[in-house]
């Protein structure tokens, strides 16, 4: 059985050199990302039946197979969502958390060194130097405002920006899967084996979508993977990928929602569908950090603009003249002709007129930073505010509620036509200190008596103390503290969050390395192991060559 | 069977160890250069909250502690001012006690004169006083105005005071307000006349002392020998009074003549010039014009007749309309003139010096008790900063004991994990495969 013997060692040659092969790849491939460890499978040839029994064939390698394991696999890409969320909402609200108490941005300085100009006023009521510097205070703490206003209008694009990047990757992430899908199904039809390297790559495209947004895969039976994210919006369908995009809100223009459309049907807005990875971040930041500290320092900027221009305006100037708004006038509508939405789905003419109250009944302590939603069913109008949903109604649509005024500023309303009130949003970006004039300022009171009169310069100085906001709970710079706290509190608990998540993101790793990842020490072995097994494999050739020579040699004789 | 470890993880966590060593080294010396505990509010939230509510109140005090200089520095600009007033009474007291002796001529009054007419200069001087932003410190608000003016119209022509009769308040205290000075009325102006000074009109039972200086002067050079019959309101009307409802009326006589009902136009009177005008419109509509004038003292409203002597009289009665009440005089009230010697002026002056001498020292009194609460609460202030400068530099200060331990302890780890790194990568079973 001459042959026989030949054919082992040529199988054991092979054997050896496909180990050797696999064992280089591994070598070549320890820093791939996602690459699985491939191994030779090896199994003894079917042996040959002789008078003495069974005798052995060689070997054959039956399958390079990769170390994967799949549920391994789907908790690391939990992981990779839950700390790409985590991460992205910690880096985005530090960005706050870094400007809003530092004392070259903050608010707490400014209104400090305003109130300080006004007590010299008092101290001083005829000294127009001292008026001068009260004036350039006020116009140092309304753009203090709007530097803080301008810095989360820039996160705001960054935000929006950022989720359109997102978007993209995701676009070609999906594109990416749906080609592999259509490979890996033609090379198993093709070879019945398994394409290690593109199910690799194909696993590795899944991870990395996993890190923009939440994500779950199930492999089909002809091995193409099905990508769903969010909750359920379909993004992989065997070779066909969606498309996401961003679109305006069917509101307000600045705020984007993301749409899915699958083969070029109508974009479907899924922005509440989607959470989880870098994509549930930014939103989440959007939501919890940047929207609600805009709106409360819209706030305070719209409940200080009121309650100062009240009391400026009860006293009298230093010519005798009554006093007139030291900041913006935000009782007035102009001040909130940008502040109000239209949805793209209106018919109606009606425009609206939002202002800021300052009564007893309805002024700067009943503001509560929320956004509102005004809708027209033809008969009655609902005003919402969406902070809980609570609903106001009236038929002509005039509201004085929450320390706003908000009314029909002109044309007609259609019945279900709806509107979105964001009194706040940009209220500490428009507020402006109108007085140029310092003898403008009203430091005495009313009727007027003399220009060493400074009992309303008193009055305004005491503003600074009074409790004006938050239902008479809260003076101005309690008011910013609390931004200060609730952003510091929220970065806190997401730095704290994503460390821990770190850790399990660490741990997943480490536990799919342990089954996929290249060990070169491992292939130093493997090496010598072939080596070994292919020098072995060869020595049977002149042990052959041998046995034949003896069996000439013999002839001969 | 132990687990296996891929070389690349092993790699990326040994990395991994050193930035994060790294990273929380950094953090210490950004708090080591800055000296802060906290570096952004999420490093501690509450305490960072915490610190901004200090600072607010750190600031705030610090900035009553400037309007405490700024109120001590006037009041002792007053104070000062005070001190020359005084002087000044206490000379003309003298000389008004010299000049009522006996053995005095008309010359050596004459002489006399001379000083007291310096002495009332000065005291003019005194009561005009600017500071040195140009305001009138004795105006009360209408600090743009000479409080004291010699008025050549009024009858007689007399010194009348332009200011009015407020206080200025400064905030010293988050809840207390102080009067940084007084105002010229409650120091010059409303001075008790107990006797009455019959050298102007022995009506009110308060005299301002410019005018019992000017009276004086004028008595001295002989050439003051009647008063006025005259009276005047105690109702401070500067505010106006609104008669819009209708017409009032009230009756007057002058000189022991017949009572005339006068009557005030219905209007509403904002200003007590206003009313005196109105007043002066009703008298002229009677038979009484030319004889009797309206004309108030810083608001109070006075009648005057326009003869001087002991048959000059004004007599008011009849309060049909309530308009007397509404001026503060009591029904009827009359107000007679007087022939005066010398003596029934200086010593009428004399004793409205003391008056005014009582009413400088009553004024320096309460500047001084002002000038110590300002100290006590310049020491409260001081306190409670020193105070909250503690505590906001428990809350935010760095331990930089603590601080510099830690370094030194995270230095240490990122040398170690530095050195593993190196020695790990190092171990591979390819360095034996030659």
């Amino acid at each position: 059985m001459a042959g026989g013997l030949l054919g082992i060692a040529t199988s054991g040659l092979i054997a050896a050199q496909r180990g050797l092969t696999t064992t280089g790849h591994n070598i070549a491939n320890v820093n791939t990302a996602g690459y699985s460890r491939q191994r030779t499978e090896q199994f003894e040839r079917l042996p040959s039946f002789t008078g003495a029994g069974f005798i052995g064939n060689g070997v054959d390698v039956t399958a390079i197979s990769r170390s994967y394991d799949s549920f391994l696999n789907a908790q690391l890409r939990s992981s990779l969502s839950t700390y790409g969320e985590l991460d992205t909402y910690h880096q985005m609200a530090a960005q706050v958390d870094n400007f809003i108490a530092s004392p070259d941005a903050s608010l707490s300085p400014s209104l400090q060194s305003f109130f300080n100009s006004v007590q010299d006023v008092v101290d001083d009521p005829t000294s127009i130097a001292a008026r001068r510097v009260m004036l350039t205070e006020g116009e140092t703490l309304a753009q203090r405002f709007n530097v803080l206003n301008d810095r989360m209008d820039d996160l705001r694009s960054q935000l929006n920006q950022s989720l359109g990047t997102q978007i993209d990757e995701i676009n070609s992430l999906a594109a990416g899967i749906a080609s592999l899908n259509e490979r890996i199904v033609a090379a198993y039809g093709q070879a019945g084996k398994p394409p290690n390297d593109l199910l690799d790559q194909r696993d590795q495209l899944t991870e990395q979508l996993a890190q923009k947004v939440s994500t779950n895969v199930f492999e089909q039976s002809d091995h193409s993977l099905s990508v769903f994210i969010g909750s359920g919006q379909a993004l992989v369908m065997g070779s066909t990928a969606s498309q996401l995009s961003l679109q305006n809100s069917a509101y307000d223009p600045n705020q984007k929602d993301i749409a899915i459309s699958a083969g070029g049907s109508t974009p479907v807005v899924v922005t509440s569908a989607l959470g989880g990875g870098e994509i549930g971040g930014l939103l989440r930041f959007g939501s919890e950090v940047l929207d609600p500290a805009q709106n409360a320092l819209g706030r305070i900027a719209a409940g200080l603009a009121a309650t100062f221009n009240a009391q400026h305006s009860a006293g009298s100037d230093l010519n005798g003249t009554a006093g007139t708004n030291f900041f913006s006038d935000v009782t007035n509508p102009a001040i909130g002709q940008y502040s109000w939405f239209n949805k793209t789905t209106n018919t109606g003419t009606a425009t609206l007129s939002v202002a800021f109250g300052n009564s007893a009944l309805n002024g700067p302590d009943d503001l509560t930073a929320s956004d509102y939603r005004l809708d027209y069913d033809g008969a009655t109008y609902t005003l919402t505010r969406l902070s809980d949903n609570t609903p106001f109604t009236n038929a002509t649509g005039t509201f004085a509620v929450d320390g706003l005024n908000i009314g029909i500023g002109g044309g007609a309303a259609a019945a279900g036509d709806s509107f979105l009130i964001r009194p706040f949003r940009r209220m500490a970006g428009d507020l402006d200190a109108s007085l140029i004039d310092p003898r403008k300022i009203a430091a005495a009171g009313s009727p007027f008596t003399g220009p060493g009169d400074n009992t309303n310069a008193r009055a305004l100085a005491q503003l600074q103390t009074t409790p004006s906001l938050m239902g008479g709970k809260a003076t101005y710079q309690d008011a910013y503290s609390e931004i200060v706290g609730d952003v510091g509190t929220l970065t806190r608990a997401a730095e704290v969050d994503s460390t821990a998540q770190k850790q399990l993101l660490d741990h997943g790793k480490e536990a799919r390395d342990a089954v996929s990842g290249v060990n070169l020490d491992e292939e130093a072995a493997n090496l010598l192991r072939y080596q070994q097994a292919y020098q072995a494999a060869a020595q049977l050739v002149p042990t052959l060559n041998d046995m034949f020579d003896a069996l000439i040699g013999a002839m001969r004789r | 069977m132990s687990m296996r470890i891929s070389t690349s993880l092993m790699e990326q966590l040994g990395i991994n160890a050193i930035l994060k060593q790294q990273s929380k080294l950094s953090k210490t010396q950004l708090q080591i250069s800055s000296g802060q505990r906290i570096l952004t509010p999420s490093d501690d939230p509450s305490s960072a909250v915490r610190a901004l509510d200090l600072t607010e109140s750190l600031e705030t005090n610090r900035q009553f502690q400037s309007n405490i200089q700024a109120t001590r520095s006037r009041l002792e600009f007053e104070e000062s001012i005070l001190a020359g007033a005084d002087n000044v009474l206490q000379r003309a007291r003298e000389l008004t006690v010299q000049s009522l002796n006996d053995s005095l001529g008309a010359n050596d009054r004459l002489s006399i004169s001379q000083e007291m007419q310096q002495l009332m200069d000065e005291m003019l001087g005194l009561a005009n006083t600017r500071d040195a932003n140009g305001e009138y410190i004795f105006a009360g608000f209408r600090s743009d105005a000479v409080p004291f003016a010699f008025d050549a119209t009024r009858t007689p022509p007399s010194y009348d005071y332009q200011g009015d009769k407020n206080q200025r308040l400064l905030q010293i205290g988050p809840q207390r307000p102080m009067a940084d000075g007084d105002s010229g009325f409650a120091v010059f102006e409303n001075v008790p006349s107990s006797s009455g000074n019959k050298a102007v009109a022995a009506s009110g039972g308060r005299q301002s002392i410019l005018n019992t200086l000017y009276s004086l002067t004028q008595a001295l050079k002989g050439s003051f020998t009647a008063s006025n019959g005259a009276i005047l309101g105690t109702q401070d009307r500067s505010a106006g009074i609104d008669y819009s409802g209708g017409a009032v009326t009230f009756d007057l006589a002058v000189d022991g003549g017949a009572a005339v009902p006068v009557t005030i136009a219905a209007a509403n009177y904002a200003t007590a010039d206003d009313l005196v005008t109105a007043i002066n419109a009703g008298i002229g509509a009677t038979a009484l014009s030319g004889t009797v004038v309206a004309q108030h003292r810083s608001g109070f409203i006075e009648f005057v007749s326009a003869t001087a002597g002991a048959t000059s009289s004004v007599t008011i009665s009849n309060n049909g309309n309530n308009v007397l009440t509404d001026l503060g005089f009591t029904i009827p009230q009359t107000g007679t003139g007087a022939d005066l010697t010398f003596y029934d002026a200086a010593n009428a002056a004399l004793s409205d010096i003391d008056a005014a001498l009582q009413n400088v020292l009553d004024t320096r009194a309460s500047v001084g008790a002002r000038m110590n609460a300002l100290d006590e609460q310049e020491d409260l202030h001081g306190k409670f900063i020193v105070d909250t400068q503690a505590t906001l530099s428990d809350i935010q200060d760095l331990d930089y004991a603590e601080a510099i331990s830690r370094f030194n302890i995270q230095e240490v780890a990122l040398q170690a994990a530095q050195q593993a790194y190196v020695k790990v990568q190092g171990l591979s079973l390819f360095n034996y495969l030659r």
